[in-house]
């Protein structure tokens, strides 16, 4: 009974930091992380062109995409948002003076490293001969691309995107540690107020796994939606 | 292979040294935003700042406030865990931290504090069957503390095993369940605790014997003595005409304001 009084009070407080800064934090983040991944991606599956000096720019541009993706799947989120936050400055760069700009650009590069991954796979596991295909009923290279290997590739690459989504939302909750009070720090100070750790903590649960529920919806509406595009 | 690690290497060298090169964020203010005295703390540590019907509030606050109103500035809170509170101050993200920081030697080495705002008294807190009495008592045996915090420092040094906890509440989670033996903490905000949680059976031994009072003050980076001077005359203002002490006794119904 007791429980239902505190989740009645409380849980309107918890869905709105949720609103204000899990799902802000979260949607941004994903949407400019695709964006860095696709073109990632983009960059490591193209192949060397004849040109010389375009060939040495290639190699050298591939060079800085494993190396991005390597720096940020080999450390902690935590310890990125360290040094972005508090460590950076300390070397006098600060262009992340602000805890929600840093919190942005972490999350966002982070995803970023593991979806371009992703999404090489999945271009990379449509079969070779709709591209092949696609060039001998006249296509240019770009167009095959654009028009039968990518849509593919987006199909193949919902719910492995959809997982890093999902685990993004929740791994906001590590903003609290550059000063931003989101849905899990405000369980924890309404919890200090309280004193009723494990009924926050359970409250808090929810709603992140309502989040995901819903995200889990739209995966599902979306697998369903570009399903047409794979060839069977 | 080897070429091509090269190349990214010295690609990645020239952005990390153009980055490095650039100063144009050295901050010469005396507040990182004019006209607002910018505050870290908690918002986890009743009654020092924590949250209230939604809005925050806490003796720390209502005093951090106060201080603001005497040198003319606008207050701003902002709230993180403990263990990245100190290092937000030396990269500037706040102006001055008021979260009960007790004033050591180690920390004087290393950053400025106002005057003292508070005389925090030091409490052992375990089961109520517990036979832990001084803090001899205390070696080996397993306190859940902040690591960084002076409780935390003061139970490591003393040769306890380190549980640690991101605050006073999971730290009185571990204490019930037994998972921890004990723990050092303020009387104040166990007493407020022990309040509310008046069925848990759990107890505090007064430390005031071994462990004189911890003066708390409020800590600012060192290359800010200016701001350290205005704070310092807020302080002894409030301190002269009682906010300090009202404020003390409406939060921790006694006076800590003084030695």
């Amino acid at each position: 009974m007791e429980f239902i009084q505190l989740a009645v009070k409380c849980l309107p407080q918890l869905f709105q930091a949720a609103i204000l800064y899990t799902l802000p934090l979260a949607a941004i983040s994903f949407a400019l992380g695709l964006i860095i991944a696709t073109g990632t991606a983009l960059i490591r599956v193209m192949t060397a062109p004849r040109n010389r000096l375009l060939k040495i720019i290639m190699i050298l541009v591939k060079g800085i995409a494993s190396f991005y993706i390597w720096l940020f799947r080999s450390t902690p989120m935590l310890v990125q948002l360290f040094i972005a936050f508090y460590g950076l400055p300390s070397a006098n760069i600060d262009f992340f003076a602000n805890a929600w700009i840093s919190a942005i650009t972490v999350f966002s590069l982070n995803t970023g490293a593991y979806a371009a991954e992703t999404i090489r796979a999945s271009i990379l596991s449509v079969d070779r001969g709709q591209l092949e295909a696609a060039q001998s009923v006249g296509l240019s290279r770009i167009q095959a691309y654009w028009y039968v290997v990518l849509p593919q590739a987006v199909r193949i690459a919902i719910p492995p995107l959809s997982n890093s989504l999902i685990s993004l939302v929740k791994d906001t909750s590590l903003a609290s540690v550059i000063t931003i009070v989101e849905t899990f720090y405000l369980s924890q100070q309404i919890a200090s107020e309280n004193y009723q750790t494990l009924s926050m903590y359970i409250l808090v649960a929810i709603v992140y796994a309502v989040i995901t529920t819903i995200l889990t919806f739209v995966q599902r509406w979306l697998e369903q939606r570009t399903s047409r595009y794979l060839a069977s | 292979m080897k070429k091509h690690i090269f190349s990214t290497l010295i690609v990645v060298s020239s952005i990390v040294g153009l980055l490095a090169g650039s100063n144009f964020t050295q901050l010469h203010a005396d507040t990182i935003k004019k006209g607002t005295l910018t505050v870290g703390l908690e918002g986890t540590y009743a009654p020092f700042s924590y949250r209230e019907k939604g809005k925050l509030t806490g003796y720390e606050v209502e005093v951090a406030k106060a201080v603001a109103k005497e040198i003319n500035m606008k207050p701003k809170f902002v709230q993180t865990k403990w263990d990245s509170l100190l290092t937000g101050l030396d990269s500037n993200r706040y102006d001055v931290i008021f979260n009960n920081v007790g004033i050591t030697k180690e920390r004087k080495n290393r950053y400025l504090f106002a005057k003292p705002y508070l005389y925090s008294k030091t409490v052992l807190i375990q089961k109520r069957n517990g036979k832990l009495k001084t803090l001899e008592d205390i070696k080996g045996k397993k306190l859940a503390q902040s690591t960084s915090s002076n409780f935390g420092q003061m139970a490591k040094k003393n040769g306890a095993k380190i549980v640690a906890v991101p605050g006073m509440v999971e730290a009185m989670n571990l204490i019930d369940s037994g998972r921890a033996d004990a723990e050092l903490n303020d009387a104040g905000a166990f007493e407020l605790w022990h309040h509310k949680n008046p069925d848990v059976k759990v107890k505090a031994i007064k430390m005031d014997s071994e462990i004189p009072a911890v003066p708390a003050a409020p800590m600012l980076n060192k290359n800010n003595p200016k701001l350290q001077k205005q704070i310092n005359k807020a302080i002894k203002k409030l301190a002269k005409d009682g906010t300090l002490s009202k404020l003390s006794k409406q939060y921790f119904k006694t006076d800590l304001t003084k030695k």
